[in-house]
């Protein structure tokens, strides 16, 4: 896509098995079993700092030697299962299958049908290998692996009825027609695993804007999947699920709106209107709303304003991160992400291009090094392995991974949003006047 | 034979770690690692738990869709030419993972013909980065390094020492290092040289210059001690110095090798007037120590040394074990006499079930056995990797030697109960108001407020129902300042509920107003 350079080399990123990290909290009664090797296992307790929760609803089914010679997994994966299913209770396990399972060729969606078939419950193969994917888009496999449990018609009493109505009355094709449902509603159904409270702030905002029903993907229960059909106007809320609104615009026929995501008051702002125009409501209260926020903002403001901010690229919410900075009056001189989906993130580049924001996708971290020394950046935002050499050589850096488990969507968080990047600036303002300038590596 | 396992937690790291641990350890030797991008994590475990100022000495050659068709071979060529010259290593270590090792690729023909064009050396460690985990790693890999540099040299004057183990991500060893070189230096002997940690290409030529090797830990280094000894004649000891008789064994062996008197050192820290004896058998010990029950688990070294540490202080040991399953005779032996059951398991969860079956006063494990204490309400002191960052500490914090016992004995009477207290708890029962009991409080306060609702006084603010969830997912531990600020802000607003509306305003008020200060 035109504006976007290209480089080869985005390796300081996570693999995306980490979406456990959070995925099996979202969805409940699940639990998540990674198939892969020894260092599977070992990234994720490292990743996790060693276990932020030990006792957790993920697990591994670690590959031995002896595998590799097995001519199907079912039958190994099925101990396995068992143990969980005995531990757990669990009413859904995803199979995340990871590099390994992709150089070894394990035929893990068979294998996925035959234990579901055996469980009593869904067993849901993910395809999260490294080799694929980067980091957050282990989100988008999982969501895509759910999409057929969501329901493509609500369940209604009547519908029963009618069935049986028609049954005795076959052939009779006007008892039918009379009884035709009126048009159906359209729905808006919001897609993403944010947090509950994060839904409910947005739900909250779309309910004063005039929209009662607000669903969300995924939903906390298995069996309480949205419906999603040609009806349903899909809001996505993060910028890595490009293969799950694919599926739901090719299988369900769903719109999916394209417009900037709900992060920022400016991002959040243009995400309400939009919605508010696909189901013909009045958005005019959404600019006060807006602006509301934004002073809220001021003081914060204040310290982003004019401060040269560089994104070396790790967990793809870079593009609308970087798009907040600007509308926040900070210089972006280099929005680097993995990944870039140009269509459904085409309003967000457009914004970028409009303020002339450089962005590079899979970007070398050996150039980006010396492009650092010509920037100058007043802040990094940069993966969880480099941030403490760069402290170290005088830069300022905020963890990226802080922004896949913040809550940083809608008006309500703006203000946690803007101090993931305000603190990190502060906290250098207050060791210079603390005396540490004396070192000489921060000035 | 197991085919498919499953694993909650790693006790263990993998090959690549064990690899990564040796080398990350030395100056002018940099890793590239042939594997897929996931594991590039070797950097955040130094970076983050090491608290690197510098990059780690790592670099990916990552293996995509598009080295799985066409091999990999160019990229690792590329990458192994760019490495060396960007950072000018003496050597360049290309480690498979256990991906990569599935792919059966020659990494040694790489190196080979590579490695005539390049100034660095280029080894292969001769791993099976699939099947091999770290420690077994790090003890091959270090005798293939100590192998591959170490030349005959002439025996220093003085009586001299190798110190054999301490590297970079091991358990508290930055810090035994400095304890073990300070105890050396007390008692007359030089230190040689040190590996992995710190060593170059020179350090390991100069190894045979010692007249003894010291093996810290069980783990690993007994591989390359033992290559000493059948190329060079160098004999070695393994006892790791932990505790009071562990250490006194090490003491002895090394002063019948130095021919020098250890006896007054020993004596001197065992002393009445030492620190060890005072806080032993002090009166508060004996009351809060005595009789305690414990359970240990964790590697060999630091499970062994902490069952001898426990007994020497008059503490209990239930069961001590280990998930060095490869050596469980040889722990069984270690700790026979010492405690009622060696207990000898890699399961995360068996362990888990079996410290809550025990219901031990106190556990000694790795962080994964303080997470199942927590769940069972017991008190833990790690004393084993797996670590956190927590095990970073930056004060020395050394396991071995006395002044190492010394420390551990001040971790456990921060970890316990105190003589007087304990009395006075049992006594009258505790006193503290325990979490759960918090979080009904104030949900109950929360509750009763909405309960009281319209009808109450001026002072008592209605929430609506949906404010009232949103109140619920507060923590509990600061759900009662949320709501106090919240109904604040309501009344000098004026509202006279508290709606979501309001809750929000509140938030972006607080929050902002928060941060002005020195957050």
């Amino acid at each position: 896509m035109e504006g976007i350079e290209r480089e080869n080399g985005c390796f300081h990123t996570f693999c995306p098995i980490a979406s456990v990290a959070w995925l099996h909290r979202k969805i409940k009664d699940s639990f998540f079993l990674i198939v892969g090797t020894h260092t599977c296992a070992h990234f994720i307790q490292t990743a996790l700092d060693v276990m932020v929760y030990a006792h957790s609803r993920f697990g591994f089914a670690v590959l031995e030697e002896s595998d590799l010679v097995a001519p199907s997994p079912t039958e190994e994966l099925a101990k396995v299962v068992a143990d969980v299913k005995a531990e757990w209770q669990p009413k859904v396990i995803f199979l995340l299958s990871t590099c390994s399972c992709d150089i070894l060729k394990l035929d893990l969606e068979n294998a996925s049908k035959e234990l579901s078939n055996r469980c009593g419950f869904p067993v849901v193969p993910v395809s999260t290998s490294g080799l694929d994917r980067t980091f957050t888009q282990g989100e988008d496999a999982v969501l895509h692996a759910l999409l057929p449990f969501v329901p493509r018609e609500a369940p209604k009493a009547e519908v029963v009825e009618e069935k049986k109505r028609s049954w005795f009355s076959f052939g009779k094709e006007e008892g039918n027609k009379a009884t035709a449902p009126a048009a159906p509603r359209r729905n808006l159904v919001l897609v993403g695993a944010v947090t509950d409270s994060t839904t409910q702030q947005l739900k909250w905002e779309l309910n004063q804007l005039g929209l009662d029903r607000v669903d969300v993907f995924p939903s906390g229960d298995m069996g309480n999947m949205p419906v999603i059909n040609e009806q349903t106007v899909i809001a996505p809320l993060q910028p890595y699920l490009s293969d799950t609104l694919a599926t739901l615009r090719r299988e369900r026929g769903a719109k999916v709106l394209t417009t900037l995501l709900p992060i920022g008051p400016d991002g959040t702002a243009r995400f309400l209107e939009a919605i508010c125009a696909e189901f013909g409501l009045d958005a005019s209260g959404v600019a006060e709303r807006e602006a509301q926020t934004w002073r809220g903002l001021e003081s914060q403001l204040a310290l982003l304003r004019g401060k040269r901010i560089m994104f070396l690229g790790d967990n793809l919410l870079e593009i609308p991160l970087a798009r907040f900075l600007t509308a926040c009056g900070a210089e972006v001189v280099e929005a680097g992400t993995p990944y870039v989906h140009a269509k459904d993130l085409q309003e967000e580049i457009a914004r970028l291009r409009e303020k002339g924001v450089p962005v590079v996708e899979s970007p070398n971290f050996a150039a980006q090094r010396e492009r650092l020394d010509r920037y100058r950046p007043d802040l990094i935002v940069a993966g969880l392995g480099i941030c403490n050499p760069l402290e170290a050589a005088g830069y300022t850096t905020a963890w990226s991974i802080e922004f896949t488990f913040a809550q940083i969507h809608g008006f309500v968080n703006a203000i946690d949003l803007i101090k993931l990047f305000v603190k990190p600036l502060m906290k250098r303002q207050a060791l210079l006047d603390q005396g540490w300038a004396e070192a000489g590596w921060i000035s | 034979m197991d085919l498919v396992k499953l694993a909650y937690w790693m006790y263990e790291g993998t090959a690549l770690s064990g690899i990564a641990r040796v080398a990350g350890s030395m100056p002018k030797v940099h890793t590239v690692i042939h594997g897929p991008q996931g594991d590039g994590y070797i950097n955040v475990m130094f970076s983050m738990l090491e608290r690197f100022d510098k990059l780690p000495p790592f670099t990916l050659s990552p293996i995509g869709r598009r080295e799985m068709a066409q091999g990999s071979r160019a990229r690792l060529v590329e990458t192994v030419r760019r490495v060396e010259a960007q950072h000018q290593p003496d050597v360049i270590v290309i480690t498979p993972t256990c991906s990569s090792t599935l792919l059966q690729e020659d990494l040694l023909a790489v190196a080979r013909s590579l490695g005539r064009q390049t100034k660095a050396k280029l080894i292969v460690p001769r791993v099976n980065a699939f099947r091999d985990l770290e420690h077994f790693a790090m003890d091959d890999f270090l005798a293939q390094i100590v192998a591959e540099f170490a030349v005959e040299q002439p025996k220093t004057e003085r009586f001299t020492v190798n110190l054999i183990g301490p590297s970079y991500l091991g358990f508290h060893q930055i810090h035994d290092l400095k304890e073990m070189q300070t105890m050396l230096e007390e008692i007359g002997i030089g230190v040689n040289a040190v590996i992995p940690y710190g060593a170059t290409v020179e350090t390991l030529r100069s190894l045979t210059g010692a007249h003894l090797n010291l093996c810290l830990y069980r783990e690993y280094g007994r591989e390359a001690c033992e290559y000493l000894r059948k190329t060079f004649g160098m004999e070695y000891l393994s006892i790791t110095p932990m505790g009071i008789r562990q250490t006194g064994q090490f003491l002895r062996a090394l002063g019948e090798r130095a021919g020098i008197d250890v006896t007054p050192y020993i004596r001197q820290h065992l002393a009445p007037s030492g620190s060890l004896a005072r806080f032993t058998k002090s009166v508060d010990a004996l009351s809060s120590l005595f009789g305690k029950r414990a359970v240990v688990f964790g590697d060999y070294s630091h499970a062994v040394g902490a069952t001898h540490l426990l007994r020497e202080i008059g503490v209990q040991v239930i069961w001590a074990g280990t998930y060095m399953t490869a050596w469980k005779d040889e722990f069984t032996e270690s700790v026979a006499g010492l405690t009622d059951e060696a207990f000898v398991c890699d399961d995360f969860q068996a362990v888990s079930r079996k410290i809550r079956d025990t219901q031990p006063d106190i556990v000694f494990g790795t962080q994964m056995e303080r997470h199942s204490a927590a769940r069972y309400d017991l008190p833990c002191i790690v004393i084993s990797s797996p670590a956190h960052i927590l095990n970073f500490p930056l004060f020395p914090a050394p396991v071995l030697g006395y002044r190492g016992m010394t420390r551990l004995l001040d971790t456990i009477n921060q970890t316990i109960k105190l003589g007087l207290e304990e009395h006075l708890v049992n006594m009258f029962g505790e006193d503290t108001t325990s979490e759960s009991q918090m979080e009904t409080t104030a949900a109950a306060t929360a509750v009763s407020t909405a309960a009281a609702g319209t009808a109450a006084g001026a002072d008592e603010m209605h929430w609506d129902a949906e404010a009232l969830k949103a109140l619920k997912q507060v923590p509990f531990f600061v759900r009662g300042k949320v709501q106090r600020n919240t109904e604040n802000y309501a009344r000098e607003q004026g509202c006279s509920e508290v709606t979501l509306d309001v809750i929000y305003a509140a938030k972006a008020y607080f929050e902002s107003k928060g941060n002005q200060g020195n957050r």
